[in-house]
């Protein structure tokens, strides 16, 4: 009570916010795994909808796909982010206006990236007149059909929709690596892919634990590229949620997105506490 | 010496050649969407599209620019505030309107417009009456065109204007708060404030939507603001401790003790010093809201915003128009990133905008 006379105005201040999380976030998400384990009409405990999910073809399918999207995704975005930034960091004239342009995903809106690499990879697309062109092809494969295709299409338009920020991020990283490490290094007579991996990959990890983690989150919640570029050909598990809702299956929805909070939260606590023991036993 | 210098160069012009093809990707989308919204269909239907623009036309995106012209603009749209209204019009004809009947009224002509197309002309005392008995909904665009362009423009600058109005006031004095927590505690909570983002927005979205249904908030603007809150408060609070962070406390205890009060000093002192931080973190918010999806296909049904209405159109219309509303949902983001660009150097910063 004196905490609260003394801090009345600052109580106030932090209330509406903390009011806001509560109600339109965090008792929500309760609500939906509420949602998930009951009748709809009974409120009774069931697992029913988590049998119907677990049976349904279409979520085994969207499970697979979340998983592969991001697991294979980051991992290219990890290595084409990392060769580019490490262009990047060199010295050069024009540096910065490369930097600008490589920036320009960031400006296009998700749902315009999705509209935009359909142009590309549609059935009479541009990728497929290149191919034709360079007599690669004789009639345009169909890529967004389903199957791994498409899944590396979708990879592909969210690797560049994405780039920018791995970039940023692992920029960042680099700059914030002294010099001076690489010239002892150098006066120690170490090779330049030996500075790599002994001086420059360690030094970077938390900048790729970060960019991994903000990555993963968003890959694991795909919305719009698949529901654009594939639509029904290729689920994914928010997809999949999102057709439950539009079905009024609301319990089917809710578990859908159960299952897809449990996987993004088993993903950061594995993948932080792997780094976490690799860090000590490294020290 | 001079060998070693000139392999460098080598691997430098390599380099230069690949962050050259690089850039030269990553812009390329951009050009191919701007390209079919200005191409012939005989450019781009067919099997063979072509890469360069070889006939620029206009034509669609005068057809999504101009697709009110027949309506007029600026016309205020009344509904009647009580379930039914009888009207005698001049000819001695009675007629019951509902709710679901939108009109249009016209003093000079003494005339009302139904919005499906029927027109009665009144006496000058029923149309007084009438007046009093409307409540209006003032739109600037007639009912044909709220499919079109226009309606979910308005709706996507509406919403991503008042979220980011009322998240400014919801954030803003919460972070300040938070900046003066202890250390250890502040970045408790952060750290908490940024887990909320961890949540998929589908698991959000689905008690929300439901929620929303019963208070018949579904479609509605107030709705929407309410639902772009949930992504962007925790982020604009995020970035605004930040901001308040780098302030000199002293600033503040000067102030008071100069005399002012609390608010005073917050308000004189502080928030002119935050304004600058504010700014940007607004403008990140209504980027994202400007952009967001996910929720407002959730919440909407009839009235779209402009991504739904973007989305709509690829699904049912044309290639064309669909790339002519993407271009349109584009260019405000791609200004506002390339003017925020020092900001998202950093690179942290850059994983909250989508």
């Amino acid at each position: 009570m004196v905490l609260f006379r003394k801090y009345r105005l600052e109580m106030l201040m932090l209330l509406p916010l903390v009011l806001y999380i509560f109600f339109f976030t965090l008792l929500p998400v309760l609500q939906t795994i509420f949602i998930s384990f009951v009748e709809p009409q009974s409120q009774q405990f069931t697992l029913r909808h988590y049998q119907t999910l677990f049976a349904d073809l279409n979520f085994d399918r969207a499970l697979f796909n979340t998983l592969f999207i991001t697991i294979v995704g980051i991992i290219l975005q990890l290595v084409v982010g990392l060769a580019i930034a490490l262009m990047l960091k060199q010295k050069f004239a024009g540096r910065g206006f490369f930097r600008s342009l490589l920036l320009v995903p960031m400006g296009v809106p998700t749902l315009v990236s999705g509209v935009t690499l359909l142009f590309i990879f549609g059935q009479t697309g541009y990728f497929n007149e290149l191919l034709w062109r360079l007599g690669l092809i004789e009639t345009q494969p169909f890529w967004l059909g389903g199957g791994l295709e498409t899944l590396f299409v979708i990879i592909f338009a969210d690797m560049w929709k994405v780039l920018p920020l791995t970039i940023l991020i692992l920029l960042a990283g680099l700059e914030s690596i002294p010099e001076d490490v690489y010239e002892a290094a150098a006066v120690d007579g170490a090779g330049s892919g030996q500075m790599f991996w002994r001086i420059t990959l360690p030094l970077l990890k938390p900048s790729i634990t970060m960019a991994v983690i903000l990555r993963a989150i968003d890959s694991f919640r795909i919305f719009e590229l698949p529901l654009v570029m594939a639509g029904k050909n290729a689920p994914v598990l928010s997809t999949f949620a999102y057709e439950a809702f539009r079905r009024n299956q609301f319990g089917l929805s809710g578990a859908a997105a159960t299952v897809l909070l449990v996987i993004i939260f088993v993903f950061i606590v594995f993948y932080l506490m792997v780094l976490e023991r690799g860090d000590r036993g490294g020290a | 010496m001079h060998r070693k210098n000139h392999r460098q160069r080598g691997v430098k012009l390599v380099l230069f050649a690949l962050l050259l093809l690089v850039t030269f990707f990553m812009v390329l989308p951009v050009y191919i969407l701007v390209k079919v919204s200005i191409s012939e269909p005989e450019e781009v239907n067919t099997d063979h599209p072509t890469f360069l623009v070889h006939d620029a036309t206009l034509k669609h995106w005068k057809s999504i620019l101009m697709s009110d012209e027949k309506t007029e603009t600026g016309q205020i749209v009344y509904r009647i505030s009580t379930d039914m209204y009888r009207i005698r019009s001049e000819d001695g004809e009675l007629m019951t309107i509902t709710p679901d009947d939108p009109y249009s009224l016209n003093g000079v002509f003494r005339k009302v417009y139904f919005l499906d197309g029927r027109t009665v002309t009144l006496s000058l005392e029923e149309l007084q009456k009438l007046r009093e008995a409307s409540v209006t909904k003032k739109t600037f665009f007639g009912q044909e065109t709220v499919r079109n362009l226009y309606a979910p423009l308005w709706k996507s600058f509406q919403v991503a204007t008042l979220t980011t109005l009322a998240a400014i006031l919801l954030a803003a004095p919460a972070a300040y708060v938070i900046s003066l927590m202890p250390k250890r505690v502040k970045y408790t909570v952060i750290l908490s404030l940024l887990f909320t983002r961890m949540f998929p927005d589908v698991g959000i979205a689905l008690p929300i939507a439901t929620r929303f249904y019963e208070w018949q908030l579904i479609d509605t603007t107030g709705g929407l603001v309410m639902a772009h809150l949930i992504p962007n408060l925790p982020f604009l609070a995020w970035i605004l401790v930040g901001t308040f962070d780098v302030i000199p406390r002293d600033l503040e205890k000067a102030a008071m003790i100069d005399g002012a009060n609390r608010l005073t000093a917050l308000r004189r002192v502080i928030l002119p010093l935050a304004a600058p931080g504010i700014g940007v973190g607004a403008l990140f918010v209504w980027l994202n809201s400007w952009n967001e999806f996910i929720f407002a296909r959730y919440l909407s049904s009839a009235a779209g915003t402009l991504p739904i209405k973007t989305y709509e159109v690829i699904t049912t219309g044309s290639f064309f128009s669909a790339a002519a509303y993407a271009t349109i949902l584009t260019i405000p983001v791609l200004a506002i990133t390339f003017y925020l660009q020092r900001y998202l150097q950093s690179g942290i910063l850059s994983g909250a905008v989508k």
